[in-house]
């Protein structure tokens, strides 16, 4: 007759539970399983990096080149845009969970303003100016500005994936995406309070 | 030996069960025991563990905090989801010190971990 005994210990440990078996088959004993288990999570990891270039270029006078101003002025209608770029800081390939573009409102354009993020799709320099404009992709992300001395932020996480996973990298273009004749000003990397571009990813 | 892994088995079984029935009781020591007397876990004070990445999915996972009893066995480690699902394992691999990197086989996006579980099997 074949008779097997399971004894076990359950404890609790670390906020989580270990069992111990042995069994006991035919007076033979077995070896023991100890199992614990535990709530855990992957920690993220975080960068910040600076704009590599940024600029503005203004429909009203088309030759002038802004490379070296310390504001970025966004103006209604179109009239206006930022330009910025960053190196992501993030490893090639990882994980992207967050990206933020956060630009610092030195002069804001008042309320109920929509700024929208456009990719922007070729090559650029700061001696760029409205008339060699570089082209822009649909609308990443729009973000509301504050007033001044606030900082407007927008989400771009699926962009910067893609930069990370290989894809082209020319940064975003600020515009407004209302009418009237507003406008809003952003301290560049030249100013105190330089674009920054915060990523949470995984590696 | 075929004997000693088919009660491993039962016993695996048994204990993934108890694992989410122990979860809400602190402390639940029985009186059952054998002819060996009452068993004890090779380690009672669980483990700690660490993850590597790449790609945004969890290739490796170091198991720390194992007690010297535990040396010699076997060690298996399961990732589960929030919903307590299996989405990653690895092992076995030989217990030979406090800590026991453990390669995925099966490797899940860091995001999607929740929990881990270990087995120890032996010494």
């Amino acid at each position: 007759m074949r008779r097997a005994l399971l004894a076990a210990v359950v404890v609790a440990a670390g906020g989580g539970s270990t069992l111990a078996f042995a069994a006991n088959l035919n007076g033979v004993t077995a070896t023991s399983l100890t199992v614990y288990s535990a709530p855990s999570t992957v920690p993220t990891s975080s960068c910040s990096s600076g704009a590599t270039q940024d600029t503005w270029i203004d429909s009203a006078h088309k030759n002038t080149q802004h490379g070296s101003d310390a504001q970025l002025t966004v103006t209604a209608g179109g009239a206006s845009w930022a330009l910025v770029e960053f190196a992501p800081c993030a490893p090639a390939n990882a994980a992207i969970v967050s990206a933020s573009l956060n630009l610092y409102l030195a002069s804001s354009p008042g309320g109920g303003r929509s700024y929208g993020a456009y990719p922007i799709t070729s090559s650029w320099s700061e001696t760029v100016a409205w008339k060699n404009a570089p082209s822009t992709g649909g609308q990443s992300a729009s973000a509301t500005p504050g007033g001044s001395g606030s900082t407007t932020s927008w989400s771009l996480a699926s962009d910067v994936q893609a930069m990370v996973n290989g894809g082209s990298n020319y940064g975003w273009a600020i515009e407004d995406n209302g009418g009237g004749t507003a406008s809003g000003s952003y301290s560049s990397r030249e100013g105190g309070n330089p674009p920054a571009l915060s990523l949470v990813y995984y590696p | 030996m075929k004997r000693s892994a088919l009660i491993l088995t039962a016993a695996l079984a048994l204990g993934w069960s108890a694992v989410a029935f122990a979860a809400g009781f602190p402390l639940v020591p029985t009186g059952v025991g054998n002819a060996a007397g009452p068993v004890a876990a090779c380690d009672t004070d669980g483990f700690t563990i660490s993850y590597t990445t790449s790609a945004g999915n969890v290739t490796q996972a170091v198991v720390g905090g194992i007690a010297a009893a535990c040396a010699g066995g076997s060690l298996q480690l399961t990732l589960t989801d929030s919903s307590g699902a299996s989405i990653g394992s690895g092992g076995p691999v030989t217990v030979a010190g406090t800590t026991a990197t453990v390669p995925l086989a099966t490797q899940p996006y860091a995001g999607s971990v929740a929990g881990f579980q270990v087995a120890i099997s032996g010494p």
